[in-house]
């Protein structure tokens, strides 16, 4: 059961002690780890005649920034920057634990982040393109008698995100953290590839993907 | 396991920092390095593009001016052939009415010739006549029947002469 809980590494002393989870320690380490390697990665670009790493990181940059981009079109392109840190955020995190770390995912509280994140960005996304009057009156859209359901959904659409993701890691950890203990080694090696890497990889996808679908229901 | 507390705030304060620092040292230098090669690219069509009308503008002018020089061609050389169809004519029907005139005065002259040799030889074939009438009349009847004889002589002479040269 310890695996299973993300502890508190330690206490800040104020206000009666500050708890600081291991999730938000980890994230500190991939945020280092991933502003070192951007500063390492762009350092020299080159208009013309570019070199093989920036070639290796246009297409991979630009290939999430066209993916967004076909997503969201027009009114959605100022949202794309914090959509692809959040996409890289989420594959490095769920990948880490081939590192050794816990994943920062598998703590309600970081998916919780995330997801709350994404409700204020979606809805902040309305009210950008509508103003405050078309913002309030498209939750009365198509017809005014599902607004209910409709603000139902400022809750159901993070809580869905923040759980799918959560449950995601933290089914895929146990069913890891039991395949070691039952049969030890090489075995559990395909089992790895699958539920630490493929499905990481999936969740990272499926959950920007998600929020990058209701942005363009929000501006539309 | 299931907790929710202070950290959900410090996760989000790490997202934002994360969205910031990737935003500043990731994306944006990578994104602007892409769009400043698309406008290159961009400008190098548009360039292109605008040489390309402007030669094919030229070419059109040139080939205007071709065909308009060779129309000139054309045209001076039809002209130059008028000028000298028009010099002949007018030499050839010169050289013609002087010809023309140059026989008709040859004509008269030749008949005026002809007429005074004419008068001459009557003349002096009168004379002849008369000396050899004279002759005869003074042996055979005298001066009598001279004058009378005489005129019958010269019509008759005369006719004999129309009709030798008609």
């Amino acid at each position: 059961m310890e695996e299973l809980n993300c502890e508190t590494v330690f206490t800040i002393p104020l206000f009666g002690g500050i708890p600081i989870a291991e999730s938000v320690v980890v994230t500190w380490v991939i945020m280092a780890a991933l502003t070192l390697l951007s500063i390492f990665l762009v350092r020299d670009l080159k208009v013309e005649n570019p070199g093989k790493k920036q070639q290796a990181l246009e297409v991979v940059i630009g290939g999430i920034y066209n993916f967004f981009d076909d997503l969201m079109g027009e009114e959605g392109r100022r949202y794309i920057p914090y959509l692809i840190s959040i996409a890289i955020y989420i594959g490095v995190a769920n990948l880490i634990g081939l590192a050794g770390f816990k994943p920062p995912t598998k703590d309600l509280n970081a998916t919780a982040a995330l997801a709350l994140m994404s409700i204020v960005l979606i809805e902040y996304a309305g009210f950008h393109k509508k103003g405050l009057k078309g913002f309030i009156k498209s939750f009365a859209e198509p017809v005014a008698i599902v607004a209910p359901i409709n603000i139902l959904e400022l809750f159901i659409k993070p809580l869905s995100l923040c759980m799918r993701l959560f449950g995601n890691v933290l089914g895929s950890f146990v069913v890891m953290e039991l395949l070691k203990q039952l049969i030890a080694p090489i075995v559990p090696i395909p089992f790895s590839m699958y539920f630490d890497i493929f499905d990481g990889l999936i969740q990272a996808y499926v959950f920007v993907f998600l929020t990058a679908l209701f942005i363009k229901e929000a501006v539309e | 396991m299931l907790r929710l507390d202070m950290n959900l705030v410090w996760n989000i304060v790490n997202l934002i920092v994360l969205y910031l620092l990737l935003r500043h040292f990731l994306i944006k230098p990578v994104m602007n390095v892409m769009n400043k090669r698309q406008a290159m690219i961009d400008q190098s069509i548009t360039n292109a593009r605008e040489s390309e009308t402007a030669a094919m503008e030229l070419k059109g002018q040139y080939e205007n001016k071709l065909q308009t020089s060779r129309e000139e061609g054309v045209r001076l050389v039809d002209e130059a052939k008028a000028d000298a169809k028009a010099q002949y004519d007018r030499i050839v029907k010169e050289a013609r009415d002087q010809a023309g005139r140059i026989i008709t005065n040859a004509h008269k002259t030749a008949d005026a010739d002809q007429e005074k040799a004419m008068r001459e030889a009557e003349s002096q074939i009168a004379g002849l006549v008369i000396a050899a009438a004279a002759k005869v009349v003074h042996e055979e009847a005298g001066h009598r029947n001279n004058q009378a004889l005489y005129d019958r002589f010269i019509a008759e002479a005369g006719d004999s002469h129309d009709a030798g040269s008609n």
